[in-house]
């Protein structure tokens, strides 16, 4: 009994702890679609289904980040979803500032703003930006995960972020002197 | 001691800075770097900047990987102990993973905000105004509750106005919106208020307000002239003498001398910002009178009246109205102006994606606007904005649009054809094959249609009573 209630407690870290960078990686391929939080769970299913076959445990990381990824490939080959409806209430982009000041307002249009330009960067870009932001990573980390070098991901980081410095320098622009 | 680092070089380790990448010695260097670089210390300030933008849009993420991580141990027998040699690995992988995770999780309720308290006084029925008070306004919507203060018994009382036709507010009462409620009131002799949440005001006569804290928009409609003095915070105290005097807070005060008159009211902890909309708007300080033009701004403070064009544009400065221009229902004169202008707007300046967030804000109260736009012929001139507007108008449009969408169908333009497509898959929950489609939604119309019914006259919000 404590055995399995140990297992159950370090089943329970292991999908709490991977859920948000399976989620990263799931949004990395389909953008803000609703659909990621069904995919990303689909994912961690399918990997604790298959976690008999896993021959090296230290690479948890890369192996998990197969699966999301074949989870999205095979979803985008299949998919059959219903248009649904884009409003402001949406779950998945929600503005939820209830603050009726100005300044507010603004930072919260920005910051959705900015979300939705994090899906126009390239993909080497934008997967290790939302690993990044959506999960509490390091370099090494994120390197590990994607399968690149440490220095590799500084200088995607960099990049994105020179490229959502200047959108971020438009849309603030765009706020004031409009 | 020189600096062994170039800019370009620091500008490459602002980002590893930022997430503490760096090693010890390193970190030193590019730190003393950007203390004396201005270049180097500007990236670093916009990378800051950004990073917090950054952090701000994953916060309702991590929300979402808690729902996921819910939903799949909901999902997820526990496993089961077993004797293969891979099945052991299991453990150990699920107990190293525990750790970095038992840390993250650490992390982040350190760092979730704590819970504010509520002070919310307790909801009582309002009192019946005495038999010899003469409402100077009332308030005539509300998107929340709001509080009231009987100039009787000077206490406060929390108000639900979706229970009650309307709100009638005697001489020296005072209104006050709690956090996110937004209030309108018209005064006895026309005069049009609406109050931002957090915002309190006393009526002392349907021409004479004072603005206690907040913001506040008025027009004077058929009026001649409003005044909406502001409140003085606190007195001066002389160090020396312990004397008090008034402030010049007390002798503030902005006017709307002309019918039709439109102002803003800002109440700010340093003094006062006035916006002049259109009319007569003056602002008094002391003995002095300052005319405001149309579209200026007047700041006054301990340093006297500044004039300056104002930070933002009206289109933006009155976005914080629209739920009560939407409260006052479909073909509203002000609701239809208003989507008119952000429809002017969108896709002609930077900003024009916050038109598209206001336009899909309004939801059906833009959709109706939208389509009557889009069915006009002179809208064709522009396609991309029809496009745009058809775009918006197919995820907000109500049901009872179904007969303008179908009409649309045949539009000469596909992407418009598109957009009213999708919209009636969504209204009617039928997505037709595309030889059958106007065939079968016009039959569904004509099941429904006694049921979608637009919303009536009567079903509005009523308006304040005549005197």
């Amino acid at each position: 009994m404590r055995v399995r209630k140990g297992q159950r407690s370090a089943q329970e870290c292991l999908v709490r702890r991977w859920a948000p960078r399976v989620f990263a990686i799931c949004r990395a391929r389909l953008g803000h679609a609703s659909i990621n939080e069904d995919l990303a769970q689909e994912s961690l299913l399918r990997a604790l289904a298959r976690l008999d076959s896993l021959k090296e445990p230290d690479h948890f990381g890369p192996w998990l980040r197969s699966i999301a990824t074949n989870v999205c490939v095979d979803w985008i080959r299949t998919k059959t979803h219903r248009p649904h409806t884009v409003s402001i209430d949406s779950t998945d982009e929600t503005i939820t500032a209830t603050s009726h000041d100005i300044d507010t307002l603004d930072r919260t249009e920005i910051t959705l703003e900015l979300r939705q330009q994090i899906d126009l960067l390239p993909m080497d870009l934008r997967e290790p930006i939302l690993l990044f932001y959506y999960d509490d990573v390091t370099y090494d980390q994120i390197a590990e995960t994607i399968g690149v070098s440490r220095a590799t991901v500084s200088a995607r980081l960099t990049k994105a972020r020179e490229i959502l410095g200047r959108k971020l320098a438009d849309l603030v622009e765009g706020v004031r002197n409009v | 001691m020189s600096d062994p680092l170039t800019c370009g070089q620091v500008l490459d380790q602002l980002g590893p800075l930022a997430d503490n990448e760096l090693d010890s010695i390193t970190r030193a260097l590019v730190e003393s770097h950007v203390a004396g670089c201005p270049r180097c210390a500007a990236a670093h300030e916009k990378l800051t900047s950004l990073d917090e933008f950054l952090r701000a849009s994953s916060t309702s993420v991590r929300e979402q990987s808690a729902t996921v991580a819910d939903r799949v141990l909901a999902n997820t027998p526990a496993p089961r102990p077993s004797t293969t040699t891979i099945t052991r690995q299991t453990p150990r992988i699920l107990r190293r993973l525990a750790v970095v995770a038992a840390a993250s999780v650490a992390l982040l309720l350190v760092i979730r905000p704590p819970q504010r308290p509520s002070h919310d006084p307790p909801v009582q029925t309002i009192p019946s105004p005495a038999a010899n008070a003469v409402p100077v306004a009332f308030v005539v919507r509300a998107t929340g509750p709001l509080e009231f203060q009987d100039p009787a018994t000077q206490a406060w009382e929390r108000v639900e106005l979706a229970s009650i036709p309307s709100l009638a507010c005697p001489e020296s009462s005072s209104i006050r919106t709690v956090p996110g409620t937004l209030v309108e009131l018209e005064t006895s002799n026309g005069t049009k208020l609406r109050l931002n949440e957090k915002t309190e005001v006393s009526l002392a006569s349907p021409d004479d307000l004072e603005l206690r804290t907040g913001h506040l928009w008025c027009q004077t409609g058929s009026a001649n002239q409003v005044t909406i003095k502001a409140t003085p915070l606190a007195t001066d105290r002389d160090q020396s003498s312990g004397q008090t005097s008034l402030t010049l807070e007390n002798l503030a005060a902005c006017a709307c001398t002309s019918p039709d008159s439109v102002a803003t009211v800002f109440r700010q902890p340093d003094g006062v910002q006035v916006t002049a909309g259109s009319g007569n708007v003056e602002v008094t300080l002391g003995e002095q009178k300052h005319s405001i033009p149309a579209g200026r701004t007047a700041s006054v403070s301990r340093n006297g009246v500044e004039v300056n064009a104002p930070a933002v544009t009206s289109l933006n400065a009155e976005r914080w109205m629209q739920p009560l221009l939407a409260m006052a229902g479909h073909g509203n004169p002000e609701l239809s102006q208003r989507v008119e202008s952000l429809l002017a707007d969108l896709g002609a300046t930077k900003a024009s994606w916050m038109r598209e967030t206001d336009l899909r804000a309004l939801g059906e109260y833009a959709a109706v606007p939208l389509i009557e736009f889009v069915k006009q012929e002179r809208s064709t001139t522009d396609a991309v904005k029809r496009r745009r507007a058809m775009s918006i108008a197919a995820d907000t449009a109500p049901v009872w649009t179904v007969p303008d969408l179908i009409a649309l169908l045949d539009d000469k333009d596909a992407a418009i054809q598109a957009s009213a497509a999708k919209a009636l898959t969504r209204l009617t929950g039928q997505s037709p094959a595309r030889d059958m489609a106007k065939a079968s939604w016009t039959s569904w119309w004509e099941q429904n249609a006694r049921v979608c019914i637009p919303p009536t006259q009567q079903e509005r919000v009523p308006r304040a009573p005549s005197l």
